[in-house]
């Protein structure tokens, strides 16, 4: 609500957890299974795998996962996050929040946040790889429906999360 | 009774029309992960310093409204929880890699799906959260191999916090409703100690019940959204309150035991499946197939049959499995996985079989197949059937001078013996990366 004078502000978080908990339950009605990020990564990876080394991508069992089927260009969740992406446009289109910016701390310079976001990226996918989910379809998804591993993935999380947080002070406060 | 949902799944509609799908609900998710401001990062990481706890209100309210949902269309009969798919527990990975993807989080402000959106709005830092998160999945894909042991550690399987408890369902959905109205209680008092913006503190100093989404006033404005935040928290309260007393969200199974029934297919050999047979079936991907083994955590962790899933015999008449599922019970010489299919039967699963030798058949005849050289040529033909099977697995099927007398016969006893030989099936089966 303080970056842009034109901007709307954001919805309340409580409505706005509420509708995405609601989108959460119209996946599990409609496709007996939740939400996801990570593994349409995952999917793409094993696409370019596939592409480049035939051999090599059919030979590993994470990426041979994906191969099956129809194919890691078909996934599920590939098709989710093009819908993300496209619904996450279209509501900031309407309240006036698309711009062109790279969104960092006052003490950080544009060059070392673009550095932190990409190595954060990475270190985040390697994390979803191991727990084999993230915060939609680890968290949220199995945090719904009370799955052991994804309520230790969520403490886990949130505890990395405050444990690195004084290290990287500089890159937000 | 019917459930009727979930209405569709992958493999009974066009791989069109779930895409379709796919993408309506991405839109949805998109949009209401943009509307909570939760596509620009500094506010994700305002979670970590307690400057901004709008991740944590999301996440829960979200996770709130889910579950409850899935508990009461469940306890309604309007959605088969048994089909729909829980993601499965491998403790150590997912501690170790929820302390990661967190320091991740922190460093980036961002989240896989949160980075789309961040991207998709036109911030450099989604797109360079995104590159990243890319390459680390590819890197971690490449490096597979040496993780893979790390990777299939400390299986639990589709385990529930009520079954890890053996607590009611529906108390622990009650549990998490009270953990989450607490939390965001505080989480309110916290913010307008800490937040920038100075707190209206109008809603909070009376100590009204609905202090957690008082703050929905804030936003939807005076006293209208103060109603609204306080019926929001009557409706949650009310529907977790009642789950406590509303029993199983998932379809009764009645107990009813057709004793002439269970004669008949003990009699006739329907009961149970050879280890080949089985072999067959997981080779050939036969649908809706679950192998399931009743051996300890340490056991299972040493050999299991590929595509199996561990559950202790105590645990599985709390388990829902779809009435259409092919059941294989395996334990480890053969008497566990038979008792147990009674009592699979006795809850209404017909398609429910165990290994007739248990484990150590399939050590015997899966991963070692072995016949006398002298072998009539029918029997040799089988054999080479089997052999084809057996390599398919890893296993080494060998033509012999003499037969050595095979360990198949006492169970308990069968169980010590096997853990040698069952180390190096264990092993060859890994090299192929079944």
């Amino acid at each position: 609500m303080s970056d842009t004078r034109t901007a709307r502000s954001y919805a309340n978080p409580y409505l706005a957890g509420i509708g995405l908990g609601l989108v959460l339950l119209a996946a599990f009605v409609i496709m007996g299974r939740g939400l996801g990020a990570s593994g349409a990564f995952a999917s793409s990876a094993a696409g370019v795998v596939a592409a480049a080394a035939p051999v090599r991508a059919a030979a590993n069992p994470f990426f041979a996962r994906y191969l099956s089927g129809d194919g890691p260009w078909r996934e599920w969740l590939l098709f989710e996050i093009a819908g993300v992406a496209l619904g996450g446009f279209l509501s900031a289109l309407l309240a006036g929040r698309l711009r062109f910016a790279i969104e960092r701390g006052p003490r950080i310079g544009r060059g070392a946040r673009l550095l932190c976001a990409f190595g954060g990226g990475s270190v985040m996918g390697v994390g979803a790889v191991l727990a084999r989910g993230c915060t939609s379809g680890l968290a949220l998804t199995g945090g719904a429906l009370l799955s052991v591993g994804s309520w230790l993935f969520m403490i886990a999380a949130f505890a990395g999360g405050y444990l690195f947080a004084p290290i990287v002070r500089k890159a937000w406060r | 009774m019917n459930a009727l949902a979930p209405f569709l799944e992958l493999s009974d509609l066009g791989p069109g029309a779930a895409l379709a799908v796919a993408v309506a609900i991405g839109i949805a998710f998109g949009w209401a992960l943009e509307r909570a401001g939760l596509g620009s990062a500094p506010k994700l990481a305002g979670q970590f310093y307690f400057t901004d706890l709008t991740v944590f209100k999301v996440m829960f309210s979200a996770i709130v409204t889910a579950m409850l949902g899935v508990y009461w269309l469940g306890r309604l009969g309007l959605l088969d929880l048994a089909r729909v798919y829980v993601p499965e527990t491998y403790l150590l990975p997912q501690l170790a890699g929820g302390l990661l993807f967190g320091a991740g989080f922190v460093v980036a402000g961002l989240c896989p799906g949160t980075s789309c959106v961040a991207a998709a709005t036109g911030r450099g830092d989604g797109v360079l959260a995104m590159l990243g998160m890319w390459v680390g999945v590819l890197a971690t894909g490449l490096a597979f191999r040496s993780l893979s042991s790390f990777y299939e550690s400390t299986a639990r399987g589709s385990i529930t916090l009520p079954q890890l408890l053996h607590i009611p369902y529906g108390v622990v959905v009650c549990g998490v409703v009270a953990m989450a109205l607490g939390a965001f209680r505080v989480s309110g008092r916290m913010a307008s100690r800490v937040g920038p913006p100075p707190p209206a503190a109008t809603n909070r100093s009376r100590g009204v019940p609905a202090a957690s989404p008082a703050s929905i006033s804030s936003h939807a404005g005076g006293a209208a959204g103060a109603t609204l935040g306080r019926a929001v928290v009557a409706v949650v309260v009310f529907f977790g309150v009642l789950a406590v007393f509303a029993g199983s969200p998932y379809r009764a199974a009645h107990a009813v035991v057709d004793v002439q029934r269970l004669a008949t297919a003990v009699a006739h050999e329907g009961d149970h499946v050879t280890a080949i047979e089985l072999a067959e079936w997981i080779r050939g991907r036969k649908a809706g197939l679950r192998v399931i083994d009743l051996r300890g955590a340490s056991e299972f962790e040493t050999y299991h049959v590929p595509r199996a899933e561990r559950i202790d015999i105590e645990s599985l008449s709390s388990i829902p499995f779809r009435q259409t599922d092919t059941l294989v019970l395996v334990s480890g010489g053969g008497a566990h996985a038979a008792q147990a299919w009674v009592l699979l039967q006795a809850l209404g699963y017909r398609k429910s079989y165990f290994l007739r030798g248990g484990l150590r058949e399939w050590i015997d005849d899966v991963m070692n197949p072995t016949i006398l050289a002298t072998a009539s040529p029918g029997a040799m033909a089988e054999f080479k059937r089997v052999g084809t099977i057996s390599r398919y697995f890893g296993g080494v099927p060998r033509i012999v001078d003499t037969l050595e007398p095979r360990s198949a016969d006492g169970d308990a006893s069968g169980d010590r013996a096997g853990s040698s030989s069952t180390n190096t099936a264990g092993a060859a089966i890994r090299r192929r990366g079944c």
